[in-house]
């Protein structure tokens, strides 16, 4: 199971290999997709062209069979052989309006009509300027025509066009038969043309130059360019498309298709610029391509972040975490790095860690002190059983004593014995938890028998809060600070002294205080046994002066823990004050540990 | 969120509003326009000229090529027909109150106080010719001073001629007889004289005032009579046929759009020595020297071409000209007053300081710019602004009121300016001319026969110099034709229309 699960993790560079695989995928599938347009555009342009080019031809060839109609028409009318034919000048003019009006006509008809030639067989080579200097050929063309035909291409410079940029025109021309009885029917007496404008061959090509990136040019087998863009075809292309009819010629940038106009006896080209075809299609791609990317960059500075904020520092918390669990010597600490859950969740674990050590190091401490504890209390209870005598014999003593004292009526007697019996019944027997009114009566008992001895010397004085008397404490805790008073700071005085005990609550705590006006402590040893008191089971030299005070000290400690303080006060020659403060919460639950037996020592 | 993105097209959509609402009820105002040169405004032509004045008055031009030989049939046609173009410019001197008095026109709205450029050259006598019952019918394309004698023609000879005779100018009709017969014998297939039309080869022999609509006071018959109805219009035919029978006139001249080359394609090339052109630096610079350059374009016209007078009569006399306005623009009545006010407009503009200046230079900052307040040309050398835009060929003479203003134009072509020069010169000859009556309505005053006396004068002209029996005896079957129509009644309905 662990070892699937490890599996399944991904790692920072496994990630980023990832992104890069979809990525490069994207990419490959976009380039296909822009790939497989490219394919189908150029096809259907390619199936638009040669359409567009069959319905063109078809057109034009229409067209100009209309024209070749007009010419015969034209041709054939009787103004013009009358034109031709009469010598005389003034019938030659009235027939030539009659030819001005049938052309005027004429040109009404169809559009497209730049204008009429009527061509006599002794005209000049050259006649009208606006056929500029190819009229022989032209004119031997119509010698050798024996019918309406296309006569070719020829350049034309209408009155209004620009210098310098010719225009062409195709000539359409028919010859014009005697029809006299007197001259034979095959008796050519003259010819007429008509100039068709480029502009009405043009516009049938219009669906070519409303496409972008296609470029078309109608050439004469002389390479002049007739209509569109000066665009070339070798002679070899030429001949060909001559006897094949079309030709196509194509390469990565561009596409040729080469078609013949026979209407026209020429060649039309049409060159398909694949770049500018496709140029949408490449820039769409091209955003695309940066879209994707963008996204790859996006996606690896995502990946990267991840990888340094997540990804890394869980690889790197789970080797701290193997470490520790393999290690137990390890040093409990894992990096706190990555984003901020990641390090305010290694600083937690960290503080956990921390918690565990101190707690752990608290526990082998409290184990060495309880051990200590125990051997101190072993020691103690030996010594105990080894000053025991056997309390019975004692007891029966001391009643003994009371009773000859009753007998022999000496009342102090009776009553001391008594407090003494008391006094020694509560240090030997009897629950480790007390009410705090026995503590205080056992202090009576002692201070009776003290009373005895130093008579008016000592004065007594119990400030006791009702409140606290039930509360129940470690036993013998007051009695050895009531006999320290009494044997370390009153009985050296010469003078009258006061002993003074208070027993106060606030909310937490219960404060009681032993004071006496004896001779007091000296600052240094007043602040050993004050730091003795701090560490009741620290072993210090001079430990063996003060062991009552220190004996009150462990038990408390052992009792309440250490949330008790005991603390000495002292002015040389003034007194003492010992004051004790245990936390009311542990009093009024347990009273302490009740099985920590007492150290009266 | 979606409440700020309705709002967003909604400001959108009152954003263009206006725009559309403009675009729908200010598209551009077509007008069909018919004419010499029309074609010159064809939109075949990539031509930046038309299109500013179209965008300028938001207008679309629909030209109509109307040859002037076809011109009087073409109009009748769409006379009767109510189809009569927008714009008609038009010699009208045959047909004018016809048109009128058949409803085919409509007359201009006042005196055209609202264009005050184009008002400033409609004044009297000039626009009198076109008044009719208290109203103004057309506009005059071409004004001449009252007291000037401008020729309308000049003969155009190929210097080589002159050198290879060895013969001076020509000054009279015997000089031009020598000088033709010289060129004759030296090549038999060069036509000696040609001409730029029929009637510009009349003009040859000072036929100007016959042609025209000139009345001469005759003693004999103690009236005015049409110039063609008096003797001296037979003499100069006869003057002419001396030449046509020495075989010196191009025999085809008078064959004009039926395919056959013309007389100024005769002189281009250089099969003709001589030709009559007219004086009119337009016509030179839209036709002769525009196919000139086409041709020989490292060869300025003006080493190979000279212009000399023609010839004088026998006292000297050279032929005089007359306060005619042949030439004018006719609206048709079918123009609404919007239309009218965009044509007018337009008028008004080429007749302004700015439109002057376009007409003479082009576009400023393409054609031409301004050093210090005056213009320089930018055009290539040798170009023209009829060679750059087609459109000037008739745009220039659209409205032809400032031929004096063009003539004096210090930019001229060295040819045009020679001729201009030239020009100046005749018109100091021409002065001493006597001067007729004219009148282009005397004409078409309806004869009791019931038809308007129109007569084909250059056909008329063209039999008396070709007729068999001899230019006399084919007057004298003229005139009873004339009497025929009813020229007796013409002549009384005007004198009586005079008194």
């Amino acid at each position: 199971m662990k070892s699937k699960m490890f599996r399944h993790t991904v790692t920072h560079r496994q990630f980023i290999h990832m992104v890069l695989a979809i990525t490069a995928t994207l990419i490959a599938v976009i380039l296909l997709t822009c790939l497989l347009y490219t394919t189908v555009i150029l096809r259907r342009n390619q199936n638009d062209v040669e359409g567009v080019l069959t319905k063109y031809r078809d057109s034009l060839t229409s067209q100009i069979e209309e024209y070749v109609q007009l010419v015969q028409t034209a041709a054939y009318d009787a103004s013009v052989r009358e034109y031709l034919q009469t010598e005389d000048a003034y019938a030659r003019h009235l027939a030539g309006q009659g030819v001005s009006t049938l052309f005027s006509n004429l040109k009404m008809v169809k559009n497209g009509i730049e204008e009429f030639f009527l061509f006599k067989p002794d005209d000049a080579e050259v006649t009208h300027v606006s056929l500029g200097a190819q009229q022989p050929a032209l004119m031997e063309r119509l010698r050798q025509c024996k019918n309406p035909e296309i006569i070719g291409v020829y350049p034309y410079s209408s009155l209004y066009g620009r210098r310098g940029e010719s225009n062409f025109v195709t000539i359409v021309g028919c010859p014009v038969y005697s029809l006299t009885i007197e001259e034979q029917q095959t008796n050519v007496i003259g010819a007429v043309a008509v100039a068709i404008s480029s502009q009405a061959i043009e516009r049938n090509l219009h669906e070519f130059y409303q496409r972008e990136g296609i470029r078309y040019s109608l050439i004469d087998q002389n390479q002049t360019v007739i209509l569109g863009d000066k665009l070339e075809a070798s002679q070899k292309d030429l001949a060909a498309v001559a006897e094949l009819g079309r030709l196509e010629r194509d390469n990565l940038v561009t596409s040729v298709l080469m078609t013949s106009i026979p209407a026209m006896d020429a060649v039309l080209i049409v060159q398909t610029d694949k770049m500018v075809l496709l140029k949408d299609l490449f820039v769409i791609t091209l955003l695309v391509l940066c879209l994707v990317m963008g996204i790859l960059i996006a996606m690896l500075c995502m990946a990267g972040r991840i990888s340094r904020e997540i990804t890394m520092p869980l690889a790197s918390l789970t080797d701290a975490v193997k470490q520790m669990d393999t290690d137990p010597t390890h040093i409990r600490h894992v990096p706190e790095e990555g984003n901020a859950d990641f390090r305010m969740l290694s600083a937690s674990l960290n503080r956990m860690l921390l918690t565990e050590t101190r707690l752990t190091n608290e526990l082998l401490e409290a184990n060495r002190n309880l051990y200590e504890s125990e051997l101190t209390q072993k020691h103690l209870e030996l010594q105990f059983l080894r000053s025991q005598i056997n309390p019975h014999f004692l007891y029966n003593t001391l009643e003994t004593i009371r009773s000859i004292a009753v007998v022999r009526k000496v009342p102090e007697v009776a009553l001391a014995a008594k407090n003494l019996a008391k006094l020694l019944r509560y240090s030997i027997k009897g629950r480790e938890i007390m009410p705090l009114s026995s503590e205080l009566e056992i202090i009576h008992c002692y201070l009776y028998i003290q009373e005895l001895r130093f008579g008016s010397r000592i004065r007594t004085e119990f400030a006791v809060d009702d409140d606290v008397l039930d509360l129940q404490i470690p036993r013998m805790c007051l009695q050895p600070l009531v006999e320290n008073a009494v044997v370390h700071g009153l009985e050296s005085s010469v003078e009258q002294g006061v002993l003074s005990v208070t027993c106060q609550r606030d909310i937490r705590s219960l404060w009681i205080t032993v004071r006496d006006t004896g001779v007091g402590i000296c600052p240094e040893e007043l602040e050993h046994l004050n730091s003795l008191l701090a560490n009741p089971f620290e072993k210090k030299p001079g430990q063996q002066t003060s062991i009552g005070m220190l004996n009150v000290a462990r038990r408390l400690q052992l009792s309440l823990g250490n949330d008790f303080t005991m603390e000495v006060s002292s002015k040389l020659n003034h007194g003492t004050m010992v004051t004790l403060r245990m936390p009311l919460e542990k009093l009024e639950q347990t009273g302490g540990n009740a099985d920590v037996q007492g150290a009266t020592g | 969120m979606s409440r700020r993105i309705i709002a967003f097209f909604l400001a959108l959509i009152m954003w263009y509003a206006p725009a559309l609402g403009e675009e729908a009820t200010d598209a551009a105002m077509t007008i069909t326009i018919a004419g010499e040169y029309a074609d010159s405004l064809a939109s075949d032509y990539s031509d930046s000229l038309r299109t500013y004045l179209e965008e300028r008055f938001n207008i679309e031009f629909h030209p109509l090529q109307i040859d002037t030989i076809d011109a009087s049939y073409f109009y009748r046609l769409r006379a009767a027909a109510n189809e009569f173009p927008d714009v008609m410019l038009y010699d009208a001197q045959w047909d004018f109150l016809y048109f009128v008095q058949s409803n085919a026109l409509r007359p201009l709205p006042d005196i055209l106080s609202a264009y005050p450029n184009l008002r400033q050259y409609i004044t009297y006598p000039y626009a009198h010719n076109l008044q009719y019952n208290g109203l103004i019918w057309g506009l005059p394309r071409s004004l001449y001073a009252q007291e000037m004698r401008m020729p309308g023609y000049c003969v155009l000879i190929r210097r080589e001629w002159l050198e290879r005779t060895g013969m001076k100018e020509p000054e009279n009709v015997e000089d031009w007889y020598e000088l033709l017969s010289a060129i004759h014998t030296l090549d038999d297939s060069v036509i000696p004289l040609t001409s730029q039309s029929p009637w510009a080869m009349f003009n040859f022999t000072y036929f100007y005032a016959p042609f025209s609509n000139t009345w001469i006071w005759e003693p004999s018959m103690n009236s005015y009579v049409p110039g063609f109805y008096t003797q001296s219009y037979c003499e100069r035919i006869s003057a002419l046929r001396g030449l046509w029978d020495a075989g010196l006139l191009d025999p085809d001249f008078m064959d004009v759009h039926c395919g056959r080359p013309t007389g100024v394609d005769r002189f281009l090339l250089g099969q003709a020595a001589c030709i009559v052109y007219p004086t009119s630096i337009h016509a030179i610079m839209a036709e002769l020297l525009h196919r000139w350059s086409q041709i020989y374009p490292n060869e300025p016209i003006e080493d190979q071409v000279t212009a000399v007078f023609l010839p004088c009569d026998a006292e000297g006399q050279y032929s005089e000209s007359h306060d005619v306005n042949m030439s004018a623009i006719y609206f048709s009545a079918n123009v609404s007053d919007e239309k009218l006010d965009r044509i007018l407009s337009l008028l008004d503009y080429l007749c302004s300081p700015e439109g002057l200046m376009l007409r003479r230079w082009g576009m400023e900052g393409i054609d031409y710019t301004l050093v210090d307040g005056e213009p320089v040309s930018l055009l290539e050398d040798g170009m023209t602004l009829y060679d750059k835009y087609p459109s000037y060929s008739l745009l220039r003479v659209l409205p032809n009121l400032d031929e004096a203003a063009i003539r004096s134009d210090v930019s001229l072509p060295p040819f045009a300016a020679m001729l201009s020069e030239k020009c100046d010169q005749w018109e100091e000859l021409c002065m001493r001319q006597q001067r007729h009556w004219t009148s282009m309505k005397a004409n078409m005053i309806l004869t009791s026969s019931g038809i308007y006396f129109n007569p084909n004068l250059t056909e008329i002209s063209f039999r008396m110099l070709t007729a068999p029996e001899g230019v006399e005896k084919c007057f004298e079957s003229v005139k009873e034709e004339f009497v025929e129509q009813g020229i007796d009644q013409l002549i009384h309905k005007v004198m009586v229309n005079l008194k």
